[in-house]
């Protein structure tokens, strides 16, 4: 664009020096004609009357011409007049005519090469606001991704290489947001898929006891497979419940709503919830002393994650042993840590216990009741806040949570 | 989803003949936007070499680096310099501030290299989200290891970069600021929507990513 100007100016200049060259040529020529009529009439009045060099050469330096107005009438009396058209004298008249042909010429391409210039620059910000137009027009369809629209949507034709790089951004973050929200939807198609797929073999034990419940006549069966009954049935509402717990949280009717409480509230609300299991096994669970502070938090839901861990820490602890809970004051995070010395957890399932319906492959894990739900919920509760978790072997044996809650 | 980072037969050799070291032989990946990658490796299983060449700070010896759909080896130097600096935010173990500006003129370094106006509001947020707020005017020497690296992550993120690749950034700290430090790492590239890759050979730490890659010998394994 600038560069396009400076041409353009720079042409002008040009077009300028000529047309002053021209002038000054044309200003010359006039002043040498000038010139020889004088040396004519000097050359032929002067020699035939010497005496009148004196006057001749008084009145050449005379500045006021006082003799022109006497001069005209004598000249006048031979046709030369002085209202005679320059253009009738066979002197000036092609000097005229070139005159004005080169400045008529000057005229055309000056305003050839304004109109050129600003139809450009007007293509020029057609094309840009196309290209916007576009843009924006794919944004509103919801069809934004750059990465396969680029060769049509031209954006690399941007002058202005920020512009550019701002838009792509913008048509990348809308197309990632909207793909999120196509994957939430599949997402929740999965979920619904496990989910009947857990509900299906409680279900159809329920359906089997049931079955023979009614057709034994043995009061000693029937009761057995109603003990079996409600055992299933147990199981069902647990299942139920956590299932509930995360469809909400996953299709976002659970808002995680952030207030104001200490991590004392929400490790005493998380140990309540499990204290009475941990009481039965006679499991210890000890807290650690620490500075307590104030979080921003969803209280209740941020104290279920925690006792999730709680309660797979108990299921999977032996009787009589102890849970530890230390928490530590980082800068931007608060550090929770959950001991257990129970089984643990091999390196190698790790980070997959986090995920949703995972159990873990130990026998003694099969044998316990649970959906593989209760960690896959807790890390969920916790990424939404802007939290971690992780996990690490103990130094002896069971193994450590880690949680970090935004300060 | 996009993907935002991806290398095809990707092999960076040193040496020849005998000596020939592989330290990244043919690796395929594929990075999607927004998504947390860690990859896990032992030390001298080129995962720093790899992260070289994802961050067009190294040149492979064959095979193709493609950012946000353009191969990397198509660019001149100058735009090359010019994606990494809008592009690319990097982390690493070692820091690298420079020593003789303050935490502020650190962290918007980048942003006036490019040219750009500082977005004041935006570093503000970031200094806050990461704790140094008020340590704006401290020089990198008085702050701590943990406080240095949460300087050069806001640096790394300051530009608004689409991906933030982070080398060994808790190498230098003790557990708990590690641990600190990928959270932190990872609530910011979600705030600001980035795609956060983090080299690392602590594989407690590879458990807060979406997604692990583990490297070995200069391959992918897992």
């Amino acid at each position: 664009m600038k560069k396009k100007l400076a041409i353009f100016t720079v042409l002008l200049l040009a077009m300028a020096v000529f047309a002053g060259i021209l002038g000054y040529g044309m200003i010359y020529k006039i002043y040498k004609n000038e010139r020889r009529t004088v040396q004519n009439l000097a050359g032929r009045v002067i020699p035939a009357y010497p005496d009148a060099e004196n006057v001749f050469m008084d009145a050449l330096s005379d500045s006021e011409k006082s003799g022109a107005e006497n001069g005209a009438k004598i000249l006048d009396r031979y046709g030369y007049n002085e209202g005679d058209a320059m253009i009738l004298d066979a002197v000036y008249e092609p000097m005229v005519r070139k005159f004005v042909l080169i400045l008529s010429l000057y005229i055309v391409i000056v305003a050839l090469f304004g109109y050129g210039f600003l139809r450009i620059t007007d293509q020029r910000q057609k094309e840009q606001e196309e290209i916007f137009l576009l843009f924006l027009d794919k944004c509103l369809s919801g069809n934004c991704g750059v990465e396969s629209e680029e060769g049509r949507l031209k954006l690399n034709r941007l002058r202005n290489p920020l512009l550019e790089d701002a838009l792509k951004k913008l048509g990348e973050n809308l197309q990632m947001k909207r793909e999120y929200m196509e994957s939430e939807q599949d997402h929740t198609k999965t979920l619904v898929t496990d989910i009947s797929h857990q509900l299906k073999t409680p279900v159809s034990a329920l359906k089997t006891c049931f079955a023979l419940c009614i057709e034994t006549d043995n009061d000693e069966e029937r009761e057995e497979f109603l003990n079996r009954c409600e055992t299933q049935m147990d199981k069902l509402e647990m299942l139920v419940d956590s299932l509930l717990c995360i469809s909400r949280l996953e299709t976002g009717i659970i808002n995680l709503r952030g207030e104001n409480t200490t991590l004392t509230e929400i490790i005493v609300e998380a140990v309540n919830s499990i204290y009475a299991k941990a009481l039965n096994k006679n499991i210890k669970i000890i807290t650690e002393d620490f500075t307590d502070v104030v979080l921003n938090l969803d209280k209740k839901w941020t104290a279920e994650a925690i006792a999730n861990i709680l309660d797979n820490a108990v299921k999977y602890g032996y009787e009589g042993n102890h849970i530890t809970i230390r928490a530590q004051k980082f800068y931007s995070f608060m550090r929770v840590e959950v001991e257990d010395r129970g089984i643990g957890i091999p390196k190698e399932e790790q980070t997959k216990i986090f995920q949703r319906f995972y159990r873990g492959r130990n026998d003694v894990v099969r044998n316990t009741e649970g959906s593989g739900v209760g960690l896959y919920l807790s890390r969920q509760i916790l990424d939404r806040q802007g939290g971690t978790i992780s996990v690490r072997s103990a130094r002896e044996k069971g193994c450590i949570f880690v949680i970090q809650l935004p300060l | 989803m996009k993907t935002i980072l991806e290398t095809k037969e990707l092999c960076k050799y040193y040496g020849s003949d005998e000596n020939l070291v592989k330290a990244v032989d043919h690796v395929n990946l594929k990075i999607m936007q927004g998504e947390f990658v860690s990859i896990v490796g032992k030390s001298g299983s080129g995962k720093s070499t790899l992260l070289h060449l994802l961050g067009g700070l190294d040149n492979p010896t064959s095979g193709e680096v493609w950012v946000d759909g353009k191969n990397i080896a198509d660019f001149s130097k100058e735009q090359l310099a010019v994606t990494r600096r809008r592009q690319i935010g990097f982390v690493f173990q070692a820091f690298n501030l420079v020593s003789s500006l303050n935490v502020w003129e650190n962290v918007v370094l980048p942003v006036g290299l490019d040219g750009k106006k500082v977005d004041e509001g935006f570093v503000k947020d970031i200094l806050r989200t990461l704790g140094l707020e008020k340590k704006e005017k401290n020089l990198p020497n008085t702050l701590s290891g943990g406080q240095q690296q949460r300087t050069a992550i806001a640096r790394a993120i300051a530009a608004k970069p689409s991906i933030v690749l982070a080398d060994e950034p808790t190498g230098n700290l003790d557990t708990g600021t590690g641990d600190e430090v990928i959270a932190l790492l990872k609530l910011s590239a979600k705030k600001y929507g980035q795609t956060l890759v983090v080299i690392t050979h602590n594989e407690d730490i590879a458990q807060m990513a979406d997604r692990t890659i583990v490297i070995e010998d200069g391959k992918i394994v897992m």
